[in-house]
């Protein structure tokens, strides 16, 4: 017995020491590969500024997969989350034109932002857990209401924000005194935003019983369900996150462009599903994790930001990165055979 | 049934040498089989004995090695499913190869289909259905969806493919474990009509009645290795299973503890209900008993023990423990009061394939290993280790995932889940469906070992000797109802059947 | 997890960085076909164009590349697909890279001031093309755009004339854009103007695009079955109102009048569907704007506004 304990610990043991090397291996190749890159873009990609950049551009994706890593790992699809920007993003840009203390707007619009995505998330998995509808419906459904919802309240055009409280969200920057040390003006804040997130989901999808359950669930429902576990609340609850996080990802979205758009977060979501995807997260549930996903939406911005830097086509873009995501899965699935075969 | 002659006559197929490797297990090594027409082939072995490599490989969905594969002396390649397929090689597998919103014809002639023009031509695809059907003896409505037939039609339906293409041998891996008694032997009628026309049948199957009911010769396999092939009427049971496991199993079945005293049951059901399910079932169950439950597919036993645990809803009806009634609106009331399910289809319903032996195990009792938010994944080690020793789970590590487990070791592992926070009354539905006869007997000891340490144990199951053997007293259910439930020692197989199939006086 | 997930991450950048290798190549030595010759320090312009999938602003694109190559300049085109957030994330691309200048036809007029701050901060002149910015913030060196009150103004001339001074009119509208609010102005006061009899029954949006003009329309004509004249903000919309009112039978009842005159917007008004168009003209102003530019780098101060005259078009010249 206490053999079998050991022989666990040596098998982890085993393990870490195995991905140590490869660890190794693949950082000297991302550097090699990097410096590779910089040299082609004359230096400006690995500039402290540029590599702040792509930072500060993946934070609503990162933000936006990160719900949707939750929702996918249980077998669901979240395809509203593009169009709760959008709704989230005009009601707060309300929200801050309508109250006129400037502290007190932000911390309303943060709420509104936050519990309205939460509550769409809500309605998104209600039918879910209770008819056991498919989630591609009632999101599919929650996107064309949420879209509409925000054309009618806006009227079809922007609603600009002017409380500089609530930009500097989107805009502001942290610690300048220790940037100025590696030459940047500061951290923005929305990565720190982005880190905070994609740390706490990580604790929750890897440390928590709920992050258990969410991945039990996606793994074999049936079974999950009898090991006593409130299968119903669980999935509610990966969508009611995924939608909170989706009006977080709105936040920063709008404090960037000062500007609560109708029209913003078109296609979000299956840029979304795109990083969650490549991240390694199957399709089918019960596989999958919050650090692949953020690697995924790394990826997705780093090539956004070389090829525009490379002076790539934006026709070519799009077609480089279709080629990406289907590489990228395709190689995954190949190493997943190969390992399973040994 | 054996031909005389056969020896002389060159078998249909014949296999020499094959071996397949996969990184790390040899999965067979040097094994010779081969195939007479007309005949029907048992071939036995334990789980992990290299039975459905060797099926794989004649089906033509991996390819072996090295070693031959003749037809009709020829050798030959089978490079692909279709190449078996053109030789004359059929298989059918556990789970189905039907498209249940297709109709009988339509599965039947599925990939062929005769057209005219462009289109399929109905009338002729239902005539060659029926000629097929009536090769075969059998009736079935040719336009119902499959969906709509019974687990047996649908094997017919198999069997009527496998025919359509020209087998002439066709392997049948486990094909009556979803079938009642009653089937089996329709089953059995079909074969013998196959053979008669010089289809040969290979025969897989755990079942020692049913292999010398209907075959004429076995082959068995032992680790990936070709033990040997003789007449089926030259041994008994004891003989094939002492080759199979390579040691005489004294007893299939451990000594029962004696009777507990009957004053206070741990578990009573008062007239449960369930629709279409079970009509008005009563029992008690008392600490440190074996309660078995017999009765034909369909009888209501797995109903019951869903209904008892949670896992459905029982509209009408109580269940008590220790004398205190239970409101059950899941399975996570029926854990928490210490009832627990050990479910007939592990695959689908006990296990999480996707995670390893660690997490499946823990799953039902996560809260006795979180603070403060947090799984503590040390103590779920060490907690895992000791009970994977205890129950002997063969696995490299428990970070191993279940899917990777034999039959039998999965089974454990479904065990485990209960034992963790010691559950008072355990569910078992077909303990040991599809597990080898080695890891048989370690499952009967466990739940012996249960019952010692005052658990209740209700165990339904379809194989007769099992629960004839592992019963203190046996009910018998028949169309949701328990017509009868025999004290220790008073059951037979004979009187069993005759409740179960309503024929008793 | 994370470790393949770098693994991925480092073989698809380097699938990526092959690609590009390639593509950069053939692009620069298309570009530095300039007399002074790019490579030889001729000056960078990054262009982030709403939508580069219209015509139009392929016209645009089309001249702004060829007065480029006069002066030697090198110019990258993206594309932000009408997102004001990839927009931004374009120009700090460009800042990134450096380049000398940045034009931009704003996404969305509003939300596009950070992205200019951002610019102004960096130091790097911004022009706008088409579509100006209406943000608080930002400072933008030059808008070079279509007269689009006056090209309003030519629409209403054009529907006058064809219900012969009365009439009932409905306007496919996209709100939103600037550009699109001035044409609309015009055309409402030269309606006024010129045939007051004309009423203006409906204004409705169809966000520019052929499909939603085709709903918008049908359901217009289901609701206001007298309707005598539609003017489309632009041809994508007058052709989606083309679609409906075909349909409906009424083509030669109902006028229609669209905007930038477009090739297939100029087909629709040969064979007689549309009256006329407004006509733009895209590659003026990518040329202005470049000329802009150039009188920038060189010392002198463009205008604030530099507007493109619009003109009309009403079929083929008679022969």
């Amino acid at each position: 017995m206490a053999q079998a304990a050991a022989a666990a610990g040596d098998a982890l043991k085993r393990k870490g020491r195995a991905s140590l090397y490869r660890i190794v291996g693949i950082i000297v190749g991302l550097v090699v590969l990097l410096v590779a890159v910089n040299v082609a873009t004359h230096g400006d990609f690995l500039a402290p500024g540029n590599v702040l950049n792509i930072l500060r551009q993946i934070a609503v994706n990162a933000i936006l997969a990160t719900g949707q890593t939750f929702v996918i790992i249980t077998a669901g699809i979240d395809l509203s989350v593009g169009s709760l920007v959008a709704l989230t993003g005009v009601l707060m840009a309300g929200t801050l034109a309508g109250i006129h203390t400037p502290w007190l707007a932000v911390l309303v619009a943060i709420v509104v932002g936050i519990a309205v995505g939460g509550g769409a998330g809500a309605i998104n998995g209600t039918p879910v857990v209770k008819f056991g509808l498919p989630p591609f419906i009632t999101t599919l459904a929650m996107m064309l209401m949420a879209r509409g919802v925000a054309f009618m309240f806006t009227n079809g055009a922007p609603i600009e924000i002017d409380n500089a409280g609530f930009n500097d969200l989107g805009s502001g920057l942290l610690l300048p005194t220790l940037g100025r040390l590696v030459h940047i003006p500061g951290i923005p804040v929305p990565i720190v935003i982005m880190v905070a997130v994609v740390v706490a989901a990580s604790f929750v999808l890897g440390q928590t019983r709920f992050g258990r359950y969410v991945y039990a669930i996606g793994g074999n429902e049936e079974a999950a369900r009898l090991s006593g576990i409130a299968v119903g609340r669980v999935k509610l609850g990966v969508y009611i996150i995924s939608g909170a996080l989706a009006g977080l990802a709105s936040l920063l979205l709008a404090a960037r462009l000062n500007s609560g758009i109708p029209q913003s977060g078109l296609g979000y979501e299956l840029q979304s599903i795109a990083a969650v995807v490549v991240g390694g997260t199957s399709l089918m549930g019960g596989r999958g994790s919050i650090g692949g996903t953020f690697v995924g939406a790394l990826l997705i911005g780093v090539l956004y930001n070389v090829m525009n830097l490379l002076n790539v086509q934006s026709y070519a873009q799009e077609v480089v990165l279709g080629a990406v995501i289907l590489v990228a899965v395709l190689l995954d699935e190949l190493r997943k055979r190969y390992l399973a075969a040994r | 049934m054996t031909d005389a002659v056969a020896p002389a006559v060159t078998p249909y197929l014949a296999m020499h040498g094959v071996s397949k490797s996969y990184p790390g297990v040899q999965a067979l090594s040097g094994v010779d089989f081969d195939v007479r027409a007309g005949e029907v082939h048992a071939l036995v072995g334990e789980n992990g004995a290299g039975k459905s490599t060797l099926v794989k490989i004649l089906a033509g969905a991996i390819q072996a090695d090295s070693g031959e594969i003749d037809i009709e002396g020829k050798p030959v390649h089978l490079s692909s499913p279709k190449a078996a397929e053109e030789r004359g090689i059929a298989v059918i597998y556990q789970e189905f190869n039907l498209v249940p919103s297709l109709n009988v014809a339509e599965n039947v002639m599925l990939g062929r289909e005769p057209v005219k023009g462009l289109a399929v031509d109905r009338p002729a695809l239902r005539a060659q259905t029926l000629a097929v059907l009536e090769r075969l003896g059998v009736e079935l409505p040719i336009v119902a969806e499959v969906r709509t037939l019974a687990v047996a039609q649908q094997q017919m339906v198999e069997i009527a493919k496998a025919l359509s293409v020209n087998a002439r041998v066709i392997i049948m891996d486990e094909p009556s474990a979803a079938l009642t008694q009653d089937e089996v032997g329709r089953l059995f009628e079909i074969i013998r009509t196959l053979t008669k026309q010089g289809v040969a049948v290979v025969y897989i199957s755990h079942r020692m009645d049913e292999i010398f009911t209907i075959a004429d010769r076995i082959t068995v396999f032992r680790d990936g290795r070709y033990v040997e092939t003789g007449d089926a009427k030259n041994y008994t049971p004891d003989d094939i299973i002492r080759l199979m496991v390579g040691r005489t199993l004294d007893a299939h079945f451990p000594t029962l503890p004696p009777d507990p005293p009957r004053d206070k049951p741990q578990l009573s059901v008062r007239g449960a209900t369930s629709p279409g399910r079970i009509d008005d079932v009563s029992l008690d169950v008392y600490p440190g008993e074996i309660l078995g439950i017999a009765g034909l597919v369909g009888a209501g036993r797995t109903s019951l023990l869903r209904a008892i645990c949670g896992a459905d809803p029982l509209p009408k009806g109580e269940v008590r423990l220790e004398g205190s009634p239970l409101r059950l609106r899941g399975p996570h009331d029926a854990i928490a009061a210490g009832l627990a399910l050990v479910t007939e289809d592990r695959k689908s319903q006990g296990l999480v394939l996707g995670m390893s032996v660690r997490e499946n195990v823990t799953l039902p009792h996560l809260e006795l290993f979180t603070h403060n938010g947090r799984v503590d994944r040390r103590e779920e080690i060490s907690a895992v280790a000791k009970l994977a020793a205890e129950l002997r789970i063969r696995t490299p590590s428990i970070e191993q995932l279940a899917r990777n487990l034999s039959g039998g070791n999965q089974q454990k592992v479904v065990l485990a889940k209960w034992l963790l926070e010691k559950a008072k009354v355990i569910c078992f539905d077909e303990p040991t469906r599809g597990i080898d006869v080695g890891a048989k007997a370690e499952i009967y000891e466990l739940m012996v070992g249960l019952c010692r340490g005052g658990a209740s144990i209700i165990m339904a199951s379809s194989e007769l000797p099992e629960v004839l053997g592992m019963s203190m007293r046996l009910a018998v259910m028949r169309q949701g109802r328990i017509v009868h439930v025999f004290a220790r020692g008073e059951a037979t197989q004979e009187s069993v059947i005759r409740f179960a199939t309503g024929t008793a006086a | 997890m994370i470790p393949t997930a770098f693994r991925r991450f480092f073989i698809a950048v380097t699938l990526v960085g092959l690609t590009l290798s390639g593509t950069s190549c053939s692009q620069s030595q298309q570009q530095s076909g300039g007399p002074s010759g790019a490579a030889a320090g001729g000056k960078t312009i990054g262009v982030s164009i709403q939508d580069l999938q219209a015509q139009f602003y392929e016209d645009l694109e089309a001249g702004m590349k060829a007065e480029a190559v006069k002066y030697g300049y090198t110019v990258t085109f993206v594309d932000a697909n009408r997102d004001a957030a990839r927009q931004q994330s374009q120009v700090e691309d460009f800042i990134s890279k450096k380049v000398d200048a940045i034009v931009l036809t704003p996404a969305d007029s509003k939300a596009v001031g950070p992205a200019i701050v951002e610019a102004n901060q960096a130091n790097i002149p911004v022009f706008t093309a088409d579509i100006a910015s209406t943000a608080s913030h930002g400072t933008v060196i030059a808008h070079v755009a279509s007269d689009n009150i006056q090209g309003g103004r030519v629409a209403a001339d054009l529907m006058c004339k064809a219900l012969a001074g009365k009439g009932t009119v409905a306007i496919i509208d996209q709100p939103e854009v600037t550009s699109v609010q001035d044409r609309v102005k015009g055309f409402k006061l030269e309606v006024q103007a010129k045939c007051p009899a004309v009423q203006i029954v409906a204004d409705q949006d169809a966000g520019g695009d052929e499909g939603k003009a085709e709903s918008v329309t049908d359901n217009l004509l289901q609701r206001l079955p007298d309707l005598s004249g539609i003017f489309g903000i632009n041809d994508n919309s007058a052709l989606g109102a083309v679609a409906a009112v075909k349909a409906a039978s009424k083509i030669g009842k109902i006028k229609i009048v669209g905007y930038d005159a477009s090739p297939i917007g100029r087909k629709a008004i040969d064979s007689g569907e549309m009256i006329g168009d407004p006509q733009q003209h895209p590659d003026m102003i990518g040329q202005l704007t470049i000329d802009a530019i150039h009188d920038y780098f060189n010392g002198k101060t463009p205008k604030k506004v530099i507007p493109v005259a619009v003109g009309s078009y009403t079929g083929l010249p008679k022969p």
